[in-house]
């Protein structure tokens, strides 16, 4: 995973906002290197997360896979197919083109790294510009290591690479020792 | 030469992991409901 922001998609309302979301869906979206992972592999990790059988209240809380490209598209239309047939129950989340991506407030990005005021003051030094903070690999990945995934065996590995200092990187360890052993 | 010396700074601070980033990426969108 080398990006990752939130944001709006899937509607017809220009420059949307939280407040004034129009038609739009909030969404993930994920910038990754296929020499990593594929995007099958993030497919999988989309049905486990979510309950395609359950109906949308609403469009800004609906489960879609917006495609960038036939292959996508054919990716994930056989997985649909796949998960149907598991569950064997009719799936609500929908599969979708997409066609424009808005970018979130600020405040929606990088959610849980905001909430460690310590650490998120370490990348604000090195990234003074909220936009870039939103990019950094660095961050998304200790945004991931906050909100409960990776161990602290992952985190280990990662500690020396994300730029923290000695003291950012204890309380990083801390943390995820305790809430994911 | 002013905008120079910025980047030069900011790379000298970036973190490793994001010197380390693979220019050639894929985007994927999804909404999880």
């Amino acid at each position: 995973m080398v990006r990752t922001r939130v944001g709006y998609a899937g509607g017809t309302k220009e420059a949307p906002t939280y407040h004034s979301l129009g038609d739009h869906t909030e969404t993930i979206q994920i910038d990754y290197d296929t020499s990593q992972i594929s995007y099958s592999d993030l497919l999988d990790v989309f049905w486990r997360n979510h309950n395609p059988s359950s109906r949308a209240w609403s469009k800004q809380y609906m489960a879609a896979v917006f495609y960038h490209d036939e292959e996508q598209k054919k990716l994930a239309e056989e997985s649909r197919e796949r998960e149907a047939s598991i569950r064997k129950e009719e799936i609500q989340t929908k599969i979708l083109p997409f066609t424009a991506f808005y970018r979130a407030e600020d405040y929606h990005q990088k959610y849980q790294l905001r909430r460690e005021r310590n650490l998120l003051k370490e990348f604000e030094r090195i990234y003074p510009a909220d936009g870039d903070l939103v990019d950094s690999t660095a961050a998304a990945r200790v945004n991931g290591y906050l909100g409960g995934y990776g161990t602290s065996a992952d985190l280990e590995t990662d500690l020396n690479r994300l730029g923290l200092s000695a003291e950012g990187n204890r309380y990083l360890l801390r943390i995820v020792e305790y809430r994911n052993p | 030469m002013e905008m120079l010396a910025t980047i030069e700074e900011k790379a000298a601070v970036i973190p490793p992991i994001d010197a380390a980033t693979p220019l050639k990426t894929v985007t994927a969108t999804f909404a999880l409901g």
